[in-house]
């Protein structure tokens, strides 16, 4: 029995084997399916991602929360959203003092104080600067010459003289709060009011947060809304939805199987020989399982690990991953079903009637 | 009579037309079969119902009592179904492969099989590029190796010369001596002459 199967197994190889033309068209069609089903996906849904990450950077998911008038937000109450789940950081201005730095007398600069959280809004990653010590914006850097380890020393108009150590210079400028690139940062406990209270928010914990933060600043302060404006953000939803490469696994499924079953069906009258010498169904099924591994999900496997080591660097990315993943599944779903159809296209109907009319 | 083929009012009708009319026939279990007549009366449909390959409209079949199983006939076919693109032995052999051999014990009756029909030099070269009558000649040799207990041939000789001929008339009846039954259809007079018995075929009856 075992050895009735491996010469079943055999007798498949060396009919590939000779048929090599036809078996290579097949192999390599299978195997363009399976790299191009995850090239293209990755590429086009880790474009999707790529514009999604910059619009997050960029402060899509950072609210801002202005009292009525002008009047401005409790410090405290911006700095506790900070700490709810689904919220990165928060944080505001307590004040805003204009200076003259003496190395550059002929500016004007502001020095604002703010909330422990403000610098983690506007530029996540960098660490606040400790008491005594200044964040300069990257223009007012630029403008200064000032650079991390000097010491700023400034004159307000009142004429009342500070100084502070420059911890940290970041090194590009926020689109999240712009005017904080011309000010020097000095970080102060949240108490008093904030000009406005910044909420940098999770993306995926928006749907929950968002309501939350309306509810948490009802009728003390205007409703939050997003610092960039939301006309020239993309969906990604829809934009993931409307990929271009959304039906191609597919397609390049159908591929697979035509060149697949027009293989088998040039080589009815071959199979139907087998039936004559008394292959059943049984024999014929292995047969043209075997024959589906070696000529298409084999070759299908083989392209996706290609595909796999090319697009690794996207594939990083759990969304790219992920719907990579599903189209290869589907992929190669369609494609086990292979036997089946062989054994549709050439078990069926009289051995007799296939070889007297092939 | 014990393995021999029993024939009961067999019809078959293809398109519309009544190619077997009701034909009785009964065929000894050993022994070599002639089955002559004119084209088109019917003998490759005869030999396609006895090999089970071909159900009847009405009628039976049976074989020591019993339906036709398939892989009890080695069949050669008119237009010779072989796999183009393998070597003859590699044909020859799907016979013994059929019936359990290992690939050198099918490989070496193979290789016997085509020396005693005067191919063994044609044994390793592609089917593709055989002549008609060589490709013939294989096919007559994989039918031999199944070692079936009846071998059903659909004119074996018909695009042989007169040497060639007779070695697969003289395999076809080693056959027959050896203890099985062979049923040849042919419109050879030689063929027919050398066999044990002949059928002649007239508009779907045996006359
Ligand atoms: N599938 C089919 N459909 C319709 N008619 C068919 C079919 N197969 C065979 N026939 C007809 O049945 C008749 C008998 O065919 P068959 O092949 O048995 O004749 P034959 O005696 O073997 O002829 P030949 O000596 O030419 O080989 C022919 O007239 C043929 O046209
Ligand atoms: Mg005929």
């Amino acid at each position: 029995m075992r050895r009735a199967r491996v010469v079943v197994l055999d007798e498949a190889l060396r009919d590939l084997l000779a048929r090599w033309l036809l078996t290579t068209l097949v192999v390599v069609v299978a195997a363009a399916a399976g790299a191009s089903t995850v090239l293209l996906v990755a590429s086009d849904v880790d474009r999707v991602r790529e514009v999604w990450d910059a619009q997050v950077a960029e402060g899509r998911f950072v609210h801002e929360v202005t009292g009525a008038q002008g009047a401005g937000v409790d410090a405290a109450s911006c700095a506790a959203v900070g700490a709810w789940q689904g919220v990165r950081a928060a944080g505001g201005r307590t004040a805003t003092t204009p200076v003259r730095l003496v190395t550059a007398p002929a500016s004007r600069y502001d020095v604002a104080a703010v909330t422990p959280g403000y610098v983690a809004v506007v530029w996540p990653g960098t660490a606040a600067p400790l008491a005594g010590e200044v964040l300069v914006g990257p223009h007012a850097a630029g403008s200064t010459g000032l650079r991390p380890g000097d010491v700023a020393v400034w004159a307000e108009t009142s004429g009342v003289a500070g100084s502070a150590r420059v911890a940290v210079v970041p090194a590009d400028g926020t689109p999240r709060d712009p005017t904080a690139d011309r000010q020097l940062l000095t970080v102060v406990p949240a108490t008093g009011t904030v000009d406005r209270c910044l909420v940098d928010v999770d993306p995926d914990h928006a749907a929950a947060v968002l309501p939350a933060l309306s509810s948490w600043f009802d009728g003390v302060a205007g409703s939050p809304r997003p610092v960039v404006d939301l006309t020239r953000a993309v969906d990604p939803q829809s934009a993931l939805a409307a990929r271009a490469s959304g039906p191609w696994w597919a397609l390049a499924a159908g591929l697979a199987v035509a060149t697949a079953a027009a293989c088998w069906s040039a080589r009815r009258a071959d199979l139907a020989l087998l039936r004559l010498l008394g292959a059943d169904s049984g024999v014929l099924t292995l047969r043209l399982a075997a024959e589906s591994v070696v000529l298409v999900l084999g070759p299908a496997l083989a392209g996706v690990a290609a595909g796999v080591v090319v697009a690794a660097p996207a594939l990083g990315h759990a969304v790219v991953r992920d719907l990579v993943l599903l189209d290869v599944t589907r992929l190669l779903a369609v494609l086990a079903v292979l036997p089946l159809l062989g054994l549709a296209l050439v078990g069926r109907g009289s051995v007799f009637r296939v070889l007297k009319e092939s | 009579m014990s393995g021999g083929l029993e024939l009961r009012g067999v019809h078959v009708t293809l398109g519309g037309r009544h190619v077997l009319d009701g034909v009785d026939l009964d065929l000894a279990p050993v022994g070599s079969v002639a089955v002559v007549g004119p084209s088109g009366s019917g003998k490759t449909t005869l030999l396609a119902v006895v090999a089970g390959l071909l159900a009847p409209d009405a009628g039976t079949v049976l074989r020591g009592g019993r339906p036709v199983d398939a892989r009890d006939v080695a069949w050669v076919m008119q237009t010779t179904p072989l796999l183009g693109a393998r070597s003859a032995v590699d044909n020859v052999a799907l016979g013994a492969l059929a019936r359990g051999c290992t690939r050198a014990a099918a490989d070496a009756v193979a290789r016997d099989a085509l020396d005693g029909l005067g191919l063994g030099d044609r044994a390793g070269t592609r089917v593709r590029r055989l002549s008609g009558g060589e490709r013939q000649r294989v096919a007559v040799a994989r039918a031999l190796v199944q070692e079936a207990p009846v071998v059903v041939a659909d004119e074996p000789t018909a695009s042989l010369d007169a040497h060639a001929r007779d070695r697969v008339v003289q395999a076809l009846l080693a056959v027959a001596s050896a203890g099985r039954l062979v049923l040849v259809a042919t419109h050879d007079r030689v063929v027919a002459d050398g066999c044990d018995r002949v059928v002649d075929l007239v508009a779907g009856r045996p006359a």
